[in-house]
């Protein structure tokens, strides 16, 4: 009637592991935040914002995931991958790794559109992420003002 | 048995307070300090959160406009921006603190009419 006990201790982990992302779904962190010189003896300040974003991926997570979903015998080649991208996937970073390595380079030109005189002031820059499991937003939002 | 329970007692309340705000410096970030530093000016939002899951980073979007509401006309400049993160046991507080200096902007330019400048010269 009632699961045996290794049966039922993997299903309390999985569900802890579900019960942990569910509790961790769409988690923001802020990683970086800074504000420059705000000149308001120019002319009347119109704010502007800007934002780029790009997917992330955890891959330990993902590892993880496909441990619960694998049997025992494949539990050790995703511990040798772990350990495979644990070797170059170290250092300090913000947020997770993403594909691409540009995906923030087009903010000057959005400034510059939102601001055609060029002349922008009080520029805020966010560095932010939006956690899912396996996935996430990577996100770097200007605000600023344009001044007219 | 009794002093035993009691030290067990004592070091778990140290340690407990020993963990409790512990504090860590996120980012920091300044901008060119002006030589007029009469006019501090100082902004803070804090944003808190069980178990340190927070949904949103909406807390510091204020922070420039409440820095601009502080010097109206001016120029907030030397501002020295900090994101830290402080831990209660399970509480997280997110705090982002902003002083600055507000200096007063160049007086625009007196608008000289051409004219005038002519019959000085002639009076010289």
């Amino acid at each position: 009637m009632f699961p045996s006990t290794p049966r039922l201790a993997g299903s309390l982990r999985s569900l802890g592991l579900a019960g942990t992302w569910a509790l961790a779904l769409g988690c923001a962190h802020l990683h970086h935040y800074q504000v420059a010189d705000i000149d308001g003896s120019q002319g009347t300040l119109e704010p502007f914002e800007v934002q780029v974003d790009e997917t992330g991926f955890d891959l330990q997570e993902a590892s993880e995931a496909a441990k619960l979903v694998s049997d025992s015998n494949q539990h050790k080649r995703l511990d040798e991958i772990q350990g495979f991208l644990a070797l170059f996937q170290y250092g300090p970073t913000t947020g997770d790794p993403t594909f691409s390595d540009d995906w923030a380079d087009g903010l000057t030109a959005q400034i510059l559109a939102r601001c055609p005189s060029g002349q922008v002031t009080g520029l805020v820059a966010l560095r932010e992420s939006a956690d899912y499991p396996v996935v996430s937003g990577q996100v770097v939002t200007i605000r600023g003002y344009c001044v007219r | 048995m009794k002093h035993s329970r009691l030290t067990r007692a004592a070091l778990a309340v140290c340690s407990l307070l020993l963990a409790s705000g512990c504090t860590s410096l996120q980012t920091v970030s300044v901008t060119s300090i002006p030589s007029d530093r009469s006019k501090p000016l100082e902004v803070e939002e804090t944003n808190t959160a069980f178990l340190g899951i927070h949904f949103d980073n909406d807390f510091v979007e204020t922070i420039p406009e409440q820095l601009r509401e502080q010097c109206p006309g001016g120029k907030v400049t030397g501002i020295l921006t900090k994101y830290e993160s402080t831990w209660y046991i399970i509480i997280q507080v997110r705090s982002v603190t902003a002083t600055a200096y507000c200096v007063q902007g160049d007086a625009p330019a007196r608008k000289i009419e051409v004219s005038s400048l002519v019959s000085q010269e002639r009076a010289l």
